[in-house]
């Protein structure tokens, strides 16, 4: 059998077929070395192990998760022999894998959002006080999905949901995430708030929610985020980036609600004020009017006990002027001729005399 | 039909409360209390029954993905 005969060019682009054809994607992982950039477009690093290494290349747009040497990843790639003959990897996408890499990359890219200010307490909008329309972006199938339904339809009704079904966890997430953002936010009729819910996992599980175009995704909706991801223990960049954030998918329902049972006790409550308001009302009116009668009452009785009082002192008064009282004073009346020779009588208090004048003189 | 004729049930519960302030306000009169209160408890137990009766909806939104 002949061998085949190539071009150094044709040879170059035969195995690039074969490989494209053998390799349509693959998913390497290793650990960071030489990481560099060049012209601020070109991103080149070697992913090695303790068996080889090999060296890989991407656009520094396509960069989600900050990358330094000794950082432990997972690349999906295409495997590419380049017009020098040199084998690499063009990366696709690149997620940190184990918990020191996962944790390294979540603070680099933290410090990075952070100092442009997309966690500033005054970019955040509160959520809708009783959402009619919400968005939920989640895995249908999940456990976070399933409670923060549970809730939602505990604590109230009458909402529509309107659920973009995406994967949570894996190096397409934060694409299919990112999708499902936009989806929500080029509709005619935006939704009242758009909710991002997964449950609980490990590091590894959650780290789709630090990828860098997810969190900016966030930032930019033009809808208010709640965003549930997790255990309460864990933080990720897109519950920091939301408008609201939820410990867990529970929670999240619970934020975005309010409970029927207490609007229900609030209308009891608002009810059960009236009935003694009205009361409380005709009490002090009644009060009043007892009141006022008690006023006139009292005016009468004044008056009534002033005119006795005057009653009283003219009858005292008036029994001054009696004669008998004179008389009892020592006084006496003389009636009769008072002309010296005349006779006349004399009335005392106990006794009375007839007496002659003897001698009568005018006073002068 | 307009807003005013079918209003929410957050309407609901502001027209409520605005019914309720006025057994508060200056503008109490005893001789109207009677019929205000009679509205407020019509509206009251048109907002519990809502309550109760309310269900959510859901709607996959992408159908052909997944």
């Amino acid at each position: 059998m002949q061998s085949p005969k190539f071009s150094v060019g044709d040879f170059v682009a035969s195995m690039n077929q074969t490989l494209e054809y053998a390799y349509t994607g693959v998913v390497v992982e290793g650990e960071v070395e030489s990481f560099k950039v060049n012209q601020g477009k070109f991103v080149f690093f070697n992913l090695k192990d303790d068996k080889a290494s090999v060296g890989c290349f991407m656009m520094v747009f396509a960069l989600r998760v900050p990358l330094e040497d000794g950082m432990k990843i997972e690349v999906r790639a295409r495997p590419k022999l380049t017009q020098f003959g040199k084998f690499s990897l063009t990366i696709e996408a690149i997620r940190p894998v184990g918990e020191g890499s996962i944790k390294k990359s979540f603070e680099l890219l933290k410090a990075k959002l952070d100092a442009e200010g997309l966690f500033a307490p005054e970019r955040k909008r509160t959520l809708p006080s009783i959402p009619r329309t919400v968005g939920v972006i989640s895995s249908m199938q999940s456990a976070g999905y399933a409670d923060f339904m549970k809730i939602a339809d505990e604590r109230w009704g009458g909402v529509s949901f309107r659920v973009y079904h995406t994967t949570v966890q894996g190096i397409d997430a934060p694409d299919d995430i990112v999708k499902a953002i936009n989806f929500f936010n080029q509709l005619a009729e935006p939704v009242d708030a758009l909710v991002v819910i997964r449950g609980g996992g490990s590091a590894d599980d959650l780290a789709a929610f630090n990828d860098e175009t997810l969190v900016r995704a966030i930032a930019a909706s033009r809808t208010p985020t709640l965003v549930g991801v997790g255990h309460e223990i864990d933080t990720t960049l897109s519950d920091l980036v939301a408008d609201v954030r939820a410990a867990t998918p529970s929670n999240a329902a619970q934020l975005l609600l309010p409970d029927k049972r207490d609007t229900s006790e609030h209308v009891r409550y608002m009810m059960s004020r009236l009935t003694p308001r009205i009361v409380r009302v005709c009490e002090q009116r009644s009060d009043h009017v007892r009141m006022q009668l008690n006023s006139a009452q009292t005016a009468l009785t004044e008056q009534v006990s002033h005119v006795e009082t005057k009653i009283r002192h003219i009858s005292q008064l008036l029994s001054q002027y009696n004669p008998a009282i004179v008389l009892r004073r020592g006084y006496a009346i003389v009636r009769g001729d008072m002309r010296a020779g005349g006779v006349i009588d004399i009335e005392m208090d106990n006794v009375r005399l007839t007496a002659e004048v003897h001698t009568y003189d005018e006073k002068r | 039909m307009t807003k005013k004729d079918n209003p929410t049930i957050e309407e609901k519960i502001a027209m409520l409360e605005q019914k309720v302030a006025w057994f508060d306000g200056d503008e109490f009169a005893l001789e109207q209390a009677m019929d205000r209160y009679d509205e407020a408890q019509k509206l009251a137990d048109e907002i519990q029954v809502e309550l109760a009766d309310l269900k959510n909806t859901i709607e996959r939104v992408n159908l052909t993905e997944g």
